[in-house]
């Protein structure tokens, strides 16, 4: 009788012990297992806040004014950026603005596009363009990659284009120079994309591949071409600069400034 | 007496109930932390979002970083074009006495990359190379220069005395 009894306590403790590692095993060492991971969660959010907090502290919020100032920003770049019927007509306003630039000495100067030859111009400097004219055609392939100032959707958006154009002058260098540094004045914004001059005994000559962006009337090859984001050498932009904390005073922002050279001789 | 031991035995018998509701009850206690834990998170979720909302910080910097891109854009083609009229002008005033034959400028979106070829004549090969580093050492003077390499194994023999060198570097466009 008592062996009995003994036995079915044996089995109840053994059934109670099987119900509470049920319990541990299916139900509580999860639970257990989540609320930990749940702490860590909170502590992560805890510090989330308070790192943006404190970083939120480091930035200057925009000003009404520096909205305004940055709202206008896009209409400024497509204010500045000529906006052609054709791809030629960009060819021509460039042409057009570059001889009326060159005052004087427009039969000095030889403008040239990619596919062109190089068999117009003065006799002198015609000669040395055909000597030249295997790294004039290398420049031009290298002209084509485009800035990534632009995302791509702002680029297709705008109809973003660019075509590189290629000009040979020779005349006396300090008028040479003051023409290089004036390439730029005019409405088709040329950049210089390479440069060769050589100094000669009372003169200078020199070419250049400058390349010029402008608004398509449509979707051209060119536009095409910066849309998919094709693209050269990269704008680097520090995301961790101070200068992003601050606010863009619109008095303290530098401007597109046309400056001269100084005169020749002068000491520097 | 028997009653008595009746209830003990009653007793006895509920044990399994009890423990079961302790069981029970350390659960519910469990879960109802875990329900707050995660009520707690949902809070600061919507706290972050809120702060993020109201103090834009990537935002801000985004529409700065885009304000800078396009000015430097704006500035780009005069930037480029003063600075190598510029970049021109003082090498050939440091040139003398070595003559300067060419000069290749290549502007980047950061800075000018140069190369130089200026001839040394009439002098002996010492001469040349003491005038030459007289030379490399006025040209790092310039402002904006931040890079000269005189590339090659040395100067080119060009007949007559004359000697042939080429030098290579970098320039900033913003001195």
């Amino acid at each position: 009788m008592k062996t009995g009894t003994l036995g079915r306590s044996l089995l109840l403790a053994l059934a109670a012990l099987c119900v509470v590692a049920a319990f541990v095993v299916l139900d509580w060492y999860p639970t257990v297992k989540n609320l930990g991971r749940l702490r860590r969660e909170r502590s992560d959010w805890d510090r989330k806040i308070k790192d943006y907090g404190a970083m939120a502290g480091s930035l200057e919020f925009p000003s009404a004014a520096e909205n305004a100032l940055l709202a206008q920003m896009d209409s400024q770049v497509l204010q500045a950026l000529p906006r052609v019927d054709s791809e030629n007509a960009w060819f021509g306003l460039a042409r057009a603005e570059l001889l009326e630039g060159a005052k004087g000495l427009a039969d000095a100067v030889m403008l040239f596009r990619q596919d062109e030859a190089l068999d117009s111009g003065p006799p002198g400097l015609r000669g040395w363009l055909t000597l030249q004219e295997p790294s004039i055609r290398q420049v031009f392939r290298a002209a084509d990659p485009l800035y990534g100032v632009f995302p791509p959707h702002l680029a297709t958006e705008w109809r973003l284009a660019s075509q590189p154009l290629g000009l040979a002058l020779q005349i006396p260098l300090p008028e040479l120079l003051n023409f290089i540094n004036r390439i730029s004045w005019g409405v088709a914004r040329l950049e210089i994309v390479h440069l060769r001059l050589e100094p000669l005994e009372r003169i200078a000559r020199a070419w250049l591949v400058c390349r010029g962006v402008y608004r398509a009337p449509g979707p051209s090859a060119r536009s095409e071409e910066w849309a998919r984001g094709k693209g050269g050498e990269e704008l680097l932009i520090d995301p961790d600069s101070p200068l992003l904390l601050q606010r863009i005073d619109p008095l303290l922002a530098p401007g597109v400034e046309k400056k001269e050279l100084p005169p020749a001789g002068t000491p520097w | 007496m028997d009653e008595a031991n009746e209830r003990l035995g009653r007793r006895r018998r509920r044990w399994p109930f009890y423990l079961l509701l302790t069981l029970a009850a350390v659960s519910l206690l469990l879960h109802a932390t875990k329900y707050l834990r995660g009520k707690e998170i949902a809070e600061r979720q919507r706290q972050y979002s809120e702060l993020v909302r109201t103090r834009p910080i990537a935002a801000t910097k985004a529409r700065r970083a885009r304000f800078y891109q396009r000015h430097f854009f704006l500035a780009f083609p005069m930037a480029v074009s003063y600075a190598t009229a510029d970049f021109v002008r003082r090498v050939e005033a440091v040139a003398p006495p070595l003559r300067l034959l060419a000069v290749q400028v290549d502007p980047g979106l950061h800075d000018l990359g140069f190369e130089l070829t200026v001839e040394a004549a009439g002098i002996g090969p010492r001469t040349a190379r003491r005038q030459l580093a007289v030379f490399l050492e006025r040209l790092r003077a310039v402002p904006s220069v931040t890079l000269v390499d005189l590339s090659g194994l040395g100067p080119t023999a060009r007949g007559r005395g004359a000697r042939v060198f080429t030098v290579k570097g970098r320039a900033e466009l913003q001195p």
